[in-house]
C-alpha cells in the first residue's frame, strides 16, 4: 500500500514538473506578439505561411493564433470591453464585422495607415473607415449532376429551383447560424416580395421546402451532399469546389437573380497596444503575395485589383472564385445592419416555423 | 428567575448540537466548486434578468420579463417537454442496453475483460464533431444500415434514420452508454456473486434473481448512472445539432443557439437557468429512491 | 445454452453498435480514394504522415490537460462523495443535486461565463487564465469534479463501514485506514471517475474554445476548426491515432499494473 502510495505522489510531481515545464517552455516575450483572432484549420494555415511567417522574418514580430468561429471572437471582445482586448487583430465575417462596429470594438484604418488599401475593389472597402475585406466568395447553388440526370431534373438556374416538388427530401437548407443560411434567407425573402426587413416573408417560403436536413456549418452539410442523400443546397463556392476536387459529382452555379457575397474581414481592435504593428500586418494581409496564397489554397476570390491580369491567365483556378470585376457584378450585397436588426427575430420565426416540424 | 433567565439555564443544560464533521470535509469541494463554477455561472444567468441591449450585451433595468416570456408560451413548453422526452428514452436505452454488458464485464473471468473495458471507452476517445461524421456511411439512406437491411429484404425503402428525432436518440445512446456501463460495472462488482447463487439454489429463475435480487442492490447504482445519463443526454447540443439536422428542437440547442450565433445572452441564459431547476427537481426527487441508507434529516 | 447465446449475442451486438462509427473512422483514416466514402476503395497510409504538427502539439496539450483534470476531480470529488454518502447534515440532497450541476448545463454556457469570470479575476488579480493551461484545467474540473463524485458515490452503495471500524480497533490511525481500507475498496469507481473525468476532458471543445487559444489549444479544437474547411483524410487520421494509441495505453498498463488491480476483481 505504501507503494501505490509512493506511485499516486511521484505520478502527481511527474505531472506539476510537466506543467512547470511548459511553463518556463514558452519564450520570453521579449518581442512584441500579436494576438490575432482568426478561424483556424486551412484558413489560418495560408495565413501563417503566406503572411505570418514573411511577416516575422522581416520585423521580428511574433504571431499568435487564437482560432475559432467569428462569433465567439465577437462575444469575447464585447466581454472584455473596457479591458486589453483578447486580440490585438481579428478576422471576421462581413456581417459579424456590422455587429462588431455597433458594439464598439474595433478601430479604423485609413488609407494612410494601409498603403494597399487603393489597390481593392470597392466593394472590400468598408464605408466607416473599419476594416477591409481580404477575400471574396460567394453562396450559390450546389447541386450533384448525376442525381438531376438520373431524376431527369434540369440543372438549376434560379434560387426557385430549390423549391421544386421533384427534390422533396433531397434538399439540405442551411440554417441561420452560418453565411450560406444568411444569403438564403435573404434570397426567400426576394421571391416573396420582401428584403432584409421582412424575415416573415423569407422564412414562410422556406418552411415550404420539404427539406431532409438543416445543416448548422459547413462540416455538417459536406457528409450530406457527400453521401449523395441530399442532391441540392446553397453553398459556397470555395466548400463545393473542394468536393468536386475529391470526386463528388457536384457543380457550383451562381442563380440568376444573383449569387450573394461573402467576405472576411480584417481589423485592428479598438483598444489594441500594438496598433502600428497590427496595422503593418493587416496590410501584408492584402497584399498581393497573401491574397493570391488564398486564391490558390482554399480557394477565395482576392479583393487586390492587382491580381485581375494573373487570374485571367489561370481559368482552371479562377472559376472557382469571383475573380473579375465581371464575376462581382454577378453577386449581390445584403445590408448587413437592417439584417442584424431583425436577426433575432428571424431566429425565433425559423425555431417555430421550420425547426421543431 | 426571569424567564430569559430560565430560557438560557434550559440551553446549556440541553447537548449542543455539532455540525456534522462531514460538512468540514464537504467544504474545499464545495469551495472550489462555487469558485469555478457557481460563481461565473451565477454572473451569467443574472443576466438573465434583464433585456438584451445588443449582440452579447444587456440593458441596466431589471425585468422578469424573460421568464415570463419563456412560461407563459407554449412553444417553449413543448420544447422543455422535448427535452425531457429525449432525456428519458435515452436514459432507459442506456439502461436496458447498458446493464446486460455491465453485468458480463462485472462477472466475467476471462483475461479479455480488460479489453472490452477499453472498447467501452474507446467510443469517447474520438472527439464528438468527428464521431457524428462517422454515422453517415451507416445512418444515412445510402449508408451501411440500409444496405444490410434491403439486402436481407427486411424492409422495402430505405428507412430514415438520420436528420431526425431517431438519430438523435441513436446517437445520444451510443454516446452515454460508456458512462451507464462503466457506473454499473462498479456497482454490480460489488455484489457478490453468492448471493445469486443462493437464489437460484433456493429456485428462482434467472428473471427473478435479476428482479429480486440483483436489481434492488445494484438501484443506486441504476440511479447514479441514470442521473448521470439523464443530465447529460438534457444538455447535449452537438448531436442533436448533427445528427437531428436541427429538427429537433431541445432546450440545449436552443441555448447554444442562442449564446453562440444570437448572442442574445438573457434569452439563452433564461433557458439555461430552468433547465438547471427542472434537473435540480428531478435530481433530487430520484436521489429519494436510494435504499439501504438514511434519508437526509 | 440458449440463455448464454442470448447473452453473447447481445454483447456483440452492443459492442458492434458502439463501435461502429470508430471502426468507420479507422477504416476511412486508410483509404485513398474520396474521403468519407464507405465502403474504401484503396489502401494508404499518406494520410498519417499528412497530419499536421500542430495536431501533435495540440494532442500534448490536451494529453496534459486531461491527466491533470483527472487527478484534481478524483482528489476534490473523493471527500465529497464520501461527505455525501455518509454525512446527515442539513441539505445534503441539495447539495448532492448542485454538484451534478454542471453536467446539466450546456458546456457552451460553461465556457462563456467562465471566460466572462476570467475577466473579472483579471481585473481584480492581473493574472490571465485565458489562453493557460491552468485556465483550461480550470474550465474541464468543472465537469471534472461532478464525475469524480458521480463515479464514487454509485460505488459507495453497500460499503460495509465495518471494515473501516475493525482496522481503527487494531490500532489504525484515521489516516491509515483511509488509505488502506477507503481507497483500495473505492479504487474501481475512484478510477471510473477519473476515466471519465479523462475521457471528457480530451473531448471538450467550447470550454476549451472560450478559454484555450494561441499555445494552449486543445485537439479537440484544433479539429473542430480544420473540419469547418474541409474534411481532409489528415483529421480522420488523428481521430484513428488517438484510438490505436490509447489501446496501446491500455494494454501496457495491463502489462505493467493488470488493469484487473486497478479495475478491482470480482469480491
Amino acid at each position: 500500500m505504501r507503494v501505490r502510495v509512493g506511485r499516486f505522489f511521484w505520478g502527481t510531481l511527474f505531472l506539476v514538473v510537466i506543467l512547470a515545464g511548459s511553463y518556463a517552455a514558452a519564450p520570453a516575450q521579449s518581442s512584441v506578439t500579436l494576438q490575432i483572432g482568426c478561424y483556424g484549420g486551412a484558413f489560418t494555415d495560408v495565413e501563417q505561411r503566406f503572411v505570418a511567417q514573411p511577416f516575422t522574418a522581416r520585423t521580428g514580430i511574433k504571431i499568435s493564433w487564437v482560432n475559432g468561429n467569428p462569433s465567439d471572437h465577437l462575444a469575447k471582445l464585447i466581454a472584455s470591453r473596457g479591458r486589453p482586448a483578447p486580440y490585438d487583430i481579428v478576422y471576421l465575417d462581413d456581417d459579424i464585422e456590422a455587429e462588431a462596429v455597433t458594439a464598439g470594438v474595433l478601430g479604423k484604418s485609413g488609407p494612410g495607415d494601409l498603403p494597399n488599401l487603393k489597390f481593392l475593389y470597392p466593394q472590400a472597402i468598408n464605408k466607416d473607415g473599419y476594416g477591409p475585406a481580404l477575400n471574396f466568395y460567394s453562396t450559390g447553388i450546389a447541386y450533384n449532376v448525376e442525381k438531376f440526370k438520373a431524376a431527369g431534373i434540369p440543372a438549376p438556374t434560379s434560387w426557385a429551383d430549390l423549391w421544386d416538388p421533384r427534390l422533396a427530401g433531397h434538399v439540405a437548407v442551411p440554417t441561420l447560424d452560418n453565411t450560406m443560411g444568411h444569403a438564403f434567407l435573404v434570397a426567400a425573402e426576394h421571391l416573396a416580395g420582401g428584403d432584409e426587413s421582412t424575415p416573415e416573408k423569407g422564412i414562410d417560403k422556406i418552411a415550404q421546402i420539404k427539406a431532409q436536413s438543416y445543416p448548422g456549418s459547413s462540416p455538417m452539410l459536406d457528409p450530406l451532399l457527400r453521401s449523395g442523400d441530399v442532391w441540392i443546397a446553397p453553398w459556397l463556392n470555395g466548400r463545393t469546389w473542394g468536393l468536386i476536387g475529391q470526386g463528388v459529382p457536384l457543380r457550383f452555379v451562381l442563380p440568376k437573380e444573383g449569387g450573394f457575397f461573402g467576405m472576411t474581414t480584417i481589423s485592428v481592435t479598438a483598444t489594441t497596444p500594438h496598433r502600428k504593428e497590427a496595422l503593418a500586418f493587416v496590410n501584408d494581409v492584402l497584399g498581393p503575395l497573401a491574397q493570391l496564397g488564398m486564391a490558390s489554397e482554399i480557394p477565395y476570390g482576392p479583393t487586390n485589383k492587382l491580381l485581375a491580369g494573373i487570374l485571367a491567365a489561370y481559368p482552371d483556378m479562377a472559376k472557382k472564385f469571383p475573380s473579375s470585376p465581371e464575376d462581382l457584378a454577378k453577386l449581390k450585397l445584403i445590408n448587413w445592419n437592417v439584417f442584424h436588426q431583425q436577426y433575432s427575430h428571424a431566429v425565433d420565426l425559423w425555431n417555430r416555423k421550420i425547426a421543431s416540424k | 428567575m426571569s424567564a430569559t433567565e430560565v430560557a438560557r439555564l434550559e440551553r446549556s443544560r440541553r447537548p449542543r448540537r455539532r455540525a456534522d464533521p462531514w460538512l468540514w470535509i464537504l467544504l474545499p469541494t464545495l469551495a472550489v466548486f462555487g469558485l469555478i463554477f457557481a460563481a461565473p455561472l451565477a454572473d451569467l444567468i443574472l443576466l438573465s434578468f434583464h433585456r438584451m441591449s445588443g449582440p452579447a450585451q444587456v440593458s441596466a433595468a431589471y425585468t422578469l420579463a424573460n421568464y415570463r416570456a419563456f412560461v407563459t408560451d407554449p412553444f417553449y413548453l413543448e420544447m422543455l417537454l422535448r427535452t425531457c422526452g429525449l432525456g428519458l428514452l435515452v436514459t432507459l436505452g442506456c439502461l436496458v442496453v447498458g446493464y446486460p454488458v455491465a453485468y458480463y464485464l462485472a462477472r466475467t473471468p476471462s483475461r479479455w475483460r480488460g479489453l472490452a473495458l477499453f472498447l467501452v471507452i474507446a467510443p469517447l476517445l474520438v472527439s464528438a464533431i468527428v464521431r457524428n461524421i462517422g454515422w453517415f456511411p451507416l445512418l444515412s439512406q445510402s449508408g451501411a444500415v440500409n444496405w444490410l437491411l434491403l439486402k436481407l429484404g427486411l424492409i422495402a425503402a430505405p428507412l430514415t434514420l438520420i436528420n431526425n428525432f431517431t438519430g438523435v436518440v441513436i446517437g445520444l445512446i451510443h454516446a452515454l452508454l460508456p458512462f451507464m456501463i462503466l457506473t454499473l460495472t462498479t456497482v454490480i462488482q460489488r455484489i457478490e456473486g453468492d448471493l445469486e447463487e443462493a437464489a437460484a439454489n433456493l429456485g428462482a429463475g434467472p428473471m427473478q434473481t435479476f428482479w429480486r435480487v440483483l436489481l434492488p442492490l445494484s438501484l443506486p447504482g441504476v440511479v447514479s448512472g441514470s442521473l448521470l445519463v439523464f443530465a447529460m443526454a438534457i444538455s447535449a447540443y452537438t448531436t442533436p445539432a448533427i445528427l437531428g439536422g436541427n429538427r429537433v428542437l431541445v432546450m440545449a440547442t436552443y441555448i447554444a443557439q442562442q449564446f453562440r450565433t444570437v448572442l442574445n445572452y438573457p434569452a439563452g441564459g433564461t433557458a439555461a437557468a430552468l433547465l438547471l431547476l427542472f434537473a435540480a427537481v428531478l435530481t433530487v426527487l430520484a436521489l429519494q429512491l436510494r435504499t439501504g441508507e438514511e434519508r437526509a434529516p | 445454452m440458449i440463455r448464454w447465446l442470448a447473452l453473447r449475442a447481445t454483447l456483440f451486438v452492443v459492442f458492434a453498435f458502439l463501435l461502429a462509427p470508430v471502426i468507420i473512422i479507422v477504416v476511412v483514416s486508410f483509404n485513398g480514394g474520396p474521403i468519407l466514402s464507405f465502403p474504401p476503395t484503396s489502401f494508404t497510409t499518406q494520410w498519417y504522415a499528412l497530419i499536421k504538427p500542430s495536431f501533435y502539439s495540440a494532442l500534448y496539450v490536451s494529453l496534459i490537460v486531461a491527466s491533470c483534470t483527472a487527478l484534481l476531480s478524483v482528489a476534490f470529488g473523493l471527500p465529497a462523495a464520501l461527505a455525501l454518502s455518509r454525512g446527515r447534515f442539513f441539505g445534503r440532497d441539495a447539495l448532492n443535486s448542485i454538484l451534478l450541476s454542471p453536467l446539466v448545463v450546456p458546456a457552451l454556457v460553461t465556457g462563456v461565463a467562465l471566460y466572462q469570470y476570467s475577466l473579472s479575476f483579471w481585473d481584480l488579480t492581473h493574472v490571465a487564465l485565458g489562453g493557460t493551461l491552468i485556465g483550461l484545467i480550470v474550465g474541464h474540473l468543472t465537469f471534472g469534479i461532478p464525475f469524480g463524485i458521480r463515479a464514487i458515490l454509485a460505488g459507495h452503495a453497500r460499503f460495509e463501514t465495518a471494515l473501516e471500524e475493525a482496522a481503527l480497533n487494531l490500532g489504525a490511525t484515521p489516516l491509515q485506514t483511509f488509505w488502506r481500507v477507503t481507497v483500495p475498496i473505492l479504487r474501481p469507481s475512484i478510477v471510473a471517475g477519473g476515466i471519465f473525468a479523462f475521457v471528457m476532458s480530451l473531448d471538450d471543445v467550447p470550454i476549451a474554445l472560450f478559454m484555450g487559444g494561441g499555445d494552449a489549444t486543445t485537439l479537440p479544437v484544433q479539429i473542430f476548426t480544420t473540419v469547418e474547411f474541409d474534411f481532409g483524410g489528415d483529421v480522420m487520421a488523428v481521430s484513428a491515432l488517438i484510438v490505436g494509441a490509447s489501446a496501446v495505453l491500455m494494454l501496457l498498463l495491463d502489462r505493467l499494473i493488470g488493469l484487473e488491480q486497478l479495475f478491482g476483481g470480482r469480491p
